[in-house]
Order: C-alpha cells, then sequence, then structure tokens
C-alpha cells in the first residue's frame, strides 16, 4: 500500500537558493538541512509518511545546494532509510532528481560508512541522526 | 468534291476510357504537384524554423560564454540563466523529437555543463560577489564542454534535415 505523504516545497524556504555552506552565502545547503530537511524528514519517519520535496518553481539550483542538503540526510539516515521514505519533484529540472538519486544519495553513504568528516560552517541547534539503531538529537558537528 | 470538315462522332467506349485515362492522369500528376509541394513546403518550413531555433540557443550560448570568461555575470545570474536554459531547451527537444523524429543531445551536454560549474569551490566561494571569476582549471574544463554542446547543435541541424515530418494521427470522432 502506498503511504501517505508530506509535501515540503525548496519555494517556501526561498526562491533564491543558495551555495553549499552557510559561510558562502545566504539560503545555502547547509542551512537548509539543518532548519528544514532533517526535522522534516524525521517529522515523515515517525509519522510512517513519504516526504516528497518539490524544487520546482525557485530561480535555479547550485548542485553544490542540493549536494549538501540531501547528502547530510542519507549521512545522518543511511541511504537505506532515505530512499524508503522520500521522493523528489523537479519537474522543470528533472536533471536534479537524477542527480541526487544517482550520484548524491551513493556518494554520501559512501562518505558515511568510511566516516569521513562533515563540514558544517554555523552553529546550528540540535539535529536527528540514526545511531545505534535509534534516533537520537544532538549536536553531532561542532562549527570548525 | 465532298467538302471535308470536321465531323463530330460521339466517342466510342474505347475513346471514353482514353479520355478518362487523361483526365485521371493529369489530375493526379496536378494533385501531386500541388500537394507534395505543399507538404514539402510546410516540411521545410517546420525544418527552418528549428534549425533557426537551435542557432538562437547558439548564440545565446556564445554570449554567455563571452560574459563568463570575460568576469561580466555572478554566480547568481549564472545560476539563473542555467534555469532558464534548462526550460528553453527542454521545450526545444520536445518539439523537435516529437515532430521530427530526431533525438537530440543538446540538454544532456547542458546539463552536464550546469552541474559542473555551480559545483565548484571557486563558483560556491565567490556567490556573493559582484561577479564570478573564472579560473584557469574550470575555463578548460567548461571549453571541453562547450565543444561537446557545438557538436551536438551540428548534429541536430544534419539530423533536422536528414528527417521527415512525423505524420500526425487523426483523432477518431466519437
Amino acid at each position: 500500500m502506498e503511504k501517505a505523504i508530506i509535501e515540503l516545497k525548496i519555494l517556501d524556504y526561498s526562491e533564491y537558493t543558495g551555495p553549499r555552506y552557510v559561510i558562502q552565502g545566504d539560503h545555502s545547503g547547509e542551512d537548509y538541512y539543518h532548519t528544514k530537511l532533517n526535522q522534516s524528514f524525521y517529522s515523515a519517519l515517525k509519522a510512517g509518511k513519504k516526504l516528497v520535496v518539490d524544487l520546482d518553481n525557485t530561480a535555479g539550483y547550485l548542485s553544490s545546494f542540493l549536494d549538501e542538503a540531501f547528502g547530510n540526510l542519507v549521512y545522518d539516515f543511511t541511504h537505506e532509510i532515505v530512499i524508503k521514505n522520500i521522493d523528489i519533484v523537479s519537474n522543470q529540472e528533472p536533471d536534479w532528481r537524477e542527480m541526487i538519486f544517482k550520484k548524491v544519495f551513493p556518494d554520501w553513504e559512501k562518505r558515511r560508512i568510511q566516516k569521513d568528516k562533515v563540514r558544517i560552517t554555523a552553529n546550528h541547534q540540535e539535529w536527528i541522526r540514526l545511531r545505534d539503531g535509534e534516533y537520537k538529537s544532538a549536536i553531532w558537528i561542532q562549527q570548525e | 468534291m465532298d467538302t471535308t470538315g470536321v465531323v463530330f462522332s460521339f466517342p466510342s467506349t474505347s475513346d471514353w476510357i482514353s479520355i478518362t485515362d487523361i483526365i485521371v492522369t493529369a489530375g493526379i500528376g496536378i494533385w501531386i504537384g500541388v500537394t507534395v509541394q505543399r507538404n514539402f513546403a510546410i516540411s521545410r518550413s517546420v525544418k527552418d524554423y528549428f534549425i533557426l531555433e537551435s542557432q538562437e540557443i547558439r548564440e545565446q550560448y556564445r554570449i554567455f560564454l563571452n560574459d563568463l570568461f570575460q568576469h561580466k555575470s555572478s554566480s547568481k545570474n549564472i545560476k539563473e540563466w542555467f534555469k532558464v536554459m534548462t526550460l528553453k531547451i527542454s521545450v526545444f527537444e520536445d518539439f523537435l523529437k516529437c515532430e521530427l523524429r530526431v533525438n537530440p543531445e543538446v540538454l544532456i551536454v547542458h546539463n552536464r555543463f550546469k552541474q559542473f560549474l555551480t559545483e565548484t569551490e571557486e563558483f560556491n566561494d565567490q556567490y556573493g560577489a559582484d561577479t564570478f571569476k573564472i579560473t584557469n582549471n574550470i575555463k578548460q574544463s567548461v571549453l571541453e564542454i562547450h565543444r561537446e554542446y557545438l557538436c551536438a547543435l551540428a548534429s541536430i541541424v544534419i539530423d533536422i534535415n536528414k528527417s521527415r515530418r512525423q505524420r500526425r494521427r487523426k483523432k477518431s470522432r466519437k
């Protein structure tokens, strides 16, 4: 049976998304992940629903914004859990959806397994991560 | 002495067959001439339209790269330009595939260029700057991608000229 969905539009966050990191500019991928995506994904998981993220109707993206935002999701929740519980809508630029599923998710899963360091460039509130089979909230990495 | 003149006599059956044959042959010839020429004219004008559109896209890319190499564009402007061009090329290719059965590859190259440039550290570090100063390393990669892009556009023009227009099936009336 198809899961119910929770929709999240990046347009509601900003029409003008930014670069990868907070120190590089406003509305970054890092900021989007920590202020919106991490918590929204966790809420959908808890509710047994699928999170559908809509990329359309913004003024465009840097691939690094999407890489940082969606990559961190895999790093914190694992590839297996993310692909079962997320979908991405990108009718205006379908290549972004393909990039996220075929490149970003697998790349960050490798980084997660190898325990590669993730860069944080600002102070963030606690965020959710799967640790020892449980979802826990903490400030997992300090700002560099 | 008999005056000879044209005496009209009613055509025989074989005469009718010959007359009909002449009329039908002439009619078919005229129909072919008009219809085929008309279809050719329509087909040629459709092809010319797509060729013009591909030249327009090439020109927009030329201007974009010029501005990029002369440090006239900001990262923000570049990002927005990429989105606009993605939409434009996508619509162009959809119609091309539908009307002329051509399989273009311009969008694939365009998307690769977009993803490559906007992923670079330099591009992200300079996101807030008034203009993006492209480095030599990136420039070389951009030139290589642009070469592929020009090949894809040239292939489109060749394929358009070789193609035949798709026949549209008439929808059945209920």
